[in-house]
């Protein structure tokens, strides 16, 4: 009788823990959707639609008011297209450049910022952030002044230092020299303070131990700080990548694409088309290809790093 | 923490729901009160002064018609052309007046047809620069009114020639004007013309006009690869290989290349005054204005332009009749043409206007000469172009070839005619 | 003694010049910003333009003052960027913990198409979203400005790459103690993603604050415009600008941002993470 009775009563508590595992199982279950329903719902409603609309507006040629269908011809003449073509190579050129700079920049100065002895740390953080804020207007002047031939700053240095002066805006490489100059002079400290906020991710002791093991300066950089802040990189890399590929301001304002279309990108261009030349149909062509573009190359970074999981 | 995070997002979600009320502020429903008059509300977009002096003319026009508001919003050029875009493009949200470039008239008069309200029989385009009404008309159809101009000569530092021995009344012809650049090179170190050969083509442009060419025939279809294209181009390339011309990569750096001495003259329209005298005022007295020079000594040349606006009405409005005659009365009315260009150097298109005294004056900055007649001429003389909805597209083409021809040293006859195929291309 | 103190300041020495250079290059054109709000727009654009402060501060201000109603600008930049970062931290810290520490059915596919239209250019979605805010009724509204910002990836993406590095062990354990999955959220793992916070925070205030295409496109009246939008009527004509008081507005319009950059940057400081992880 009482074994029976024991026996019912590990049962019954044994199905209530059941119960309430299955309970947080569901719980565990839903969890994520309930975590991303605020998302998804804005992105149903606000991205779907236009995202559609002006996919269907690819395929359409825009004349005499109205929108036209027209198959694959936007798309065909986008190969056909000279501009479109250097525009695509000029921000290869940029990508190139920019997304190893800036990953390799922004970490270095997010460790040196972040160095245990170092005084007025807040003061030199804003100082590396401040290039993101400034206005745009200043930005272009003072590049301008900068990049001047006959009267600027850096060619004033460069004949000082005994060296020829370039024609910096005037000329095919000294004008893509100024804009990668600028957009690393912009974006880097930006990109720092994320690589700073992944620095604070790693713990402490695994430098303290490394110190212990009597390891260089260099060692620990590569050995710790790089491998823990994997994700960061990886995501400072895409987004850089995306941000380049989409840049606009640098040769809208600072070189307006020339001299010959040198320095001129898909962003600006796109921009030229849809809200110079009124080619809308062709505008939204050029876009999409741009996403396939940018969406193979993150794919590749990301399945190349694994997403930046370290499982 | 919770519930103070919690408690900002309600605060957000009231204040974002009270605003919502805000929403557009719709026209008035009827269009005409008991008199017969004109009434409604009037939303007008524009930029700088152009803005101000429409907003002057309103209160004049409410004098007359008192129930007729106006709501005025200010943008720069850009963000006016940006707006229009997306607003056009949709239907919705569009303004009651916009001012827009004379240039880019076409573009939208093709590309959005019906879409803005006609003048055709209000305008008495005899009173106007023929390259104004032009610019205003698509389709045989006058879609805006044709306000401020840019008749062109060309502006000179006076102190400059005469530190060279050069006499401006000895300019003729281009090549006089080069062999001028030689001199003054020679003799004072600045260039003569700056001619933003790397970003512009506005050198070449004018020289294209002066020889009743333009970048598209009267059908619109691209001509650059004519004999007039060539022959300016070739100009252009002549002036540029005897080093007497001034790269600027901007406007900025041209303001910047002004005020120390870089050049001795700027090709431009007549909107130009203004800006020498903001951006150099330390030079008075230092500038004077002739023609442009032309290419042969004997012939009558034609004028040239650049720049300059018009005011349309696009057809959604409400309100078209009171948009449109409050146009005419700002477009038409002599006084108002006088104060705009006295207050806000708005050069206008319309000839009464420009017959008046106040454009006999002669102008202290340019040494007490009298400048005006000059443009005048150049205004009336300027040949009807067709700018074409394509016009933006053929300029960044046109700017690159004068790149390749001059900074890469590229033959002009095939680089002229490699334009000609890309622009038959793409301009179906 | 000495020997041995001037050794280990080597690398500190290095560390302190390669800081100093940078943040001189990154501070000059801030600094040419604040001079040439006191200078005249001939003095900035001359060859050799000032570089000190000068004597237009006066002039510009008024000149700013005439054109540009600085309360109410201020006004609706702040309603709109403090809306939408706190809206922004709330909802990417959340889809971004669930793509980053749950396992789901649509998980990759979801991710995927949320990554992707990181990539479209909002350029060619202006028009539909246009369309679709005058619909609703919704033009000229704060909530037009705000909501469809906050359907971007970059906070989702920002928290998940973070939150990966968050031991998985932790968060099982206090489902083992009987938390709820969302106080796991708030009481566990955020408190430990105050640095990526602030850096989000940071991101979506600037973002915001700078925003300027949609606002200019969907916002209507002159009462309603934020900062961006309003300064571009400072611009007018290419060949009438006057950079002294647009450059003055500029300064106006960066003070904020840099207050806000100060608070959020406490969280850095906070460091909580490498606590967590000793146990």
């Amino acid at each position: 009788m009482s074994g029976m009775s024991v026996d019912k009563d590990m049962r019954s508590s044994l199905g209530e823990r059941r119960v309430r595992e299955m309970k947080k199982m569901m719980k565990k279950k839903n969890a994520p959707y309930f975590f991303l329903a605020p998302m998804l719902v804005l992105f149903a409603v606000f991205m779907i639609y236009p995202i559609i609309d002006s996919l269907i507006l690819s395929f359409q040629d825009f004349t005499e008011g109205n929108y036209v269908f027209c198959g694959l011809q936007n798309y065909i003449t986008m190969f056909h297209d000279p501009v479109f073509w250097k525009s695509l190579k000029n921000t290869f050129i940029y990508l190139a450049v920019q997304v190893p700079v800036m990953v390799v920049l922004s970490l270095l100065l997010g460790v040196l910022v972040e160095q245990a002895f170092l005084k007025f740390r807040s003061g030199f953080r804003m100082s590396i952030f401040l290039p993101s804020v400034t206005a745009l207007v200043a930005y272009a002047i003072v590049f301008k002044l900068l990049f001047n031939t006959d009267f600027g700053l850096v060619n004033h240095a460069l004949t000082a230092l005994g060296f020829d002066g370039v024609d910096w805006l005037n000329t095919v490489w000294g004008a893509r020299s100024a804009i990668i100059i600028g957009i690393t002079w912009r974006w880097t400290g930006y990109n720092t303070i994320i690589m700073i906020a992944g620095l604070k991710n790693i713990p402490m002791e695994l430098y303290e131990s490394a110190e212990i093991d009597g390891a260089s300066f260099f060692q620990k950089f590569v050995y710790i700080t790089v491998p823990m802040v994997k994700s960061i990189i990886v995501f400072v890399s895409i987004t850089s990548t995306i941000g380049t590929l989409q840049l606009f301001d640098e040769s809208f304002i600072l070189t307006n694409g020339g001299p010959n279309n040198a320095t001129i990108t898909i962003g600006h261009y796109l921009y030229n088309t849809g809200f110079s030349y009124y080619k809308f149909g062709y505008a939204a062509a050029i876009s999409y290809a741009l996403v396939v573009i940018i969406g193979v190359l993150s794919f590749v970074q990301f399945r190349i790093t694994k997403g930046g999981e370290n499982e | 923490m919770k519930r103070n995070l919690l408690s900002i997002i309600l605060a957000a979600a009231v204040t974002v729901s009270l605003c919502a009320c805000n929403g557009n502020g719709g026209s008035s429903e009827k269009k005409e009160n008991g008199d017969g008059g004109l009434s409604g509300e009037i939303t007008v977009w524009s930029w700088d002064v152009a803005l101000a002096h429409l907003e002057e003319q309103a209160e004049k026009f409410r004098e007359l018609h008192p129930d007729v508001e106006f709501n005025f919003e200010e943008m720069g050029v850009d963000q006016v052309y940006q707006k229009m875009t997306t607003c056009l493009q949709s239907g919705i949200g569009l303004p009651d007046i916009v001012s827009l470039e004379g240039e880019q008239m076409a573009k939208f008069g093709t590309k959005f047809p019906g879409k803005f309200a006609e003048f055709t029989d209000m305008i008495n385009t005899d009173d106007f620069f023929p390259i104004k009404v032009a610019e205003c008309t698509v389709d045989g159809k006058v879609i805006a009114y044709p306000w401020d101009s840019g008749p062109c000569g060309m502006f000179y530092r006076s102190d400059l020639f005469e530190k060279a021995g050069v006499k401006a009344e000895d300019i003729v012809t281009w090549d006089d004007f080069i062999e001028a650049g030689k001199t003054i090179k020679d003799k004072t170190g600045s260039d003569i013309l700056c001619m933003a050969e790397s970003r512009n083509d506005l050198v070449y442009r004018l020289m294209l006009m002066e020889l009743g060419g333009f970048y598209f025939d009267e059908e619109g279809n691209p001509q650059v690869n004519s004999e007039e294209s060539v022959r300016a181009m070739e100009m252009c390339k002549k002036m540029f290989d005897e080093g007497i011309t001034f790269n600027n990569s901007s406007w900025d750096d041209m303001i910047a290349g002004m005020s120390a001495d870089k050049f001795a003259c700027i090709p431009e329209a007549v909107w130009m005054v203004g800006s020498i005298k903001d951006a150099v005022p330390d030079q008075e007295g230092k500038w004077a204005v002739m023609p442009l020079p032309r290419f042969d000594a004997d012939q009558e040349p034609l004028g040239a332009s650049n720049g300059g606006s018009a005011l349309a009405v696009p057809s959604a409005s409400e309100n078209v009749e009171a948009a449109q005659e409050f146009v005419k009365f700002c477009m038409e009315d002599v006084d108002a043409n006088i104060e705009g260009f006295q207050n806000y150097g708005l050069y206008p298109s319309y000839l009464p206007a420009l017959e008046s005294e106040a454009f006999e004056e002669g102008d202290e900055f340019f040494g007490g000469q009298k400048i005006f007649e000059l443009f005048t001429e150049a205004g009336k003389n300027a040949p009807q172009v067709n700018y074409t909805e394509n016009f933006a597209e053929a300029l960044e083409m046109s700017k690159n070839s004068v790149a390749k021809i001059l900074l890469e040293d590229e033959d002009v006859a095939e680089v002229l005619d490699a334009e000609q195929k890309e622009m038959e291309a793409k301009f179906k | 003694m000495m020997d041995k103190r001037k050794k280990i300041n080597i690398s500190h020495v290095i560390t302190y010049v390669v800081l100093i250079v940078a943040a001189f290059v990154f501070l000059f054109p801030f600094y040419f910003m604040f001079v040439s709000a006191t200078n005249s727009n001939a003095d900035i654009l001359s060859a050799a333009p000032k570089l000190f402060f000068g004597t237009h501060l006066s002039e510009n201000l008024k000149n700013l003052n005439e054109r540009l109603d600085l309360g109410r600008i201020l006004l609706n930049s702040g309603i709109l960027t403090v809306t939408y970062t706190v809206l922004a931290m709330l909802i990417h810290a959340m889809s971004g913990y669930a793509m980053a520490k749950y396992e789901f059915k649509g998980k990759g596919i979801i991710f995927g198409i949320i990554m992707l239209t990181m990539m479209i250019p909002g350029q060619v979605m202006y028009v539909p979203l246009f369309k679709l805010m005058n619909n609703i009724g919704w033009a000229n509204t704060y909530q037009a400005v705000i909501l469809p910002g906050l359907a971007g990836a970059f906070g989702m993406f920002l928290m998940r790459q973070n939150m990966l590095s968050f031991p998985t062990s932790l968060i099982e354990a206090a489902r083992i103690d009987g938390y709820g999955e969302f106080a796991i959220f708030i009481k566990v793992v955020m408190p430990s993603m105050k640095p990526a916070l602030g850096a989000m925070g940071i991101y979506m205030f600037m973002s915001m604050w700078n925003n300027f295409m949609w606002p200019l496109i969907i916002l209507g009246t002159k009462s309603m415009y934020n900062f961006p939008v309003a300064l571009s009527m400072l611009e007018g004509v290419a060949w009438r600008k006057d950079y002294g008081v647009i450059m003055l507005a500029t300064v106006f319009a960066v003070l904020p941002i840099l207050i806000i950059f100060l608070v959020f940057q406490k969280q850095f400081v906070a460091g909580v993470m490498g606590g967590a992880v000793k146990e």
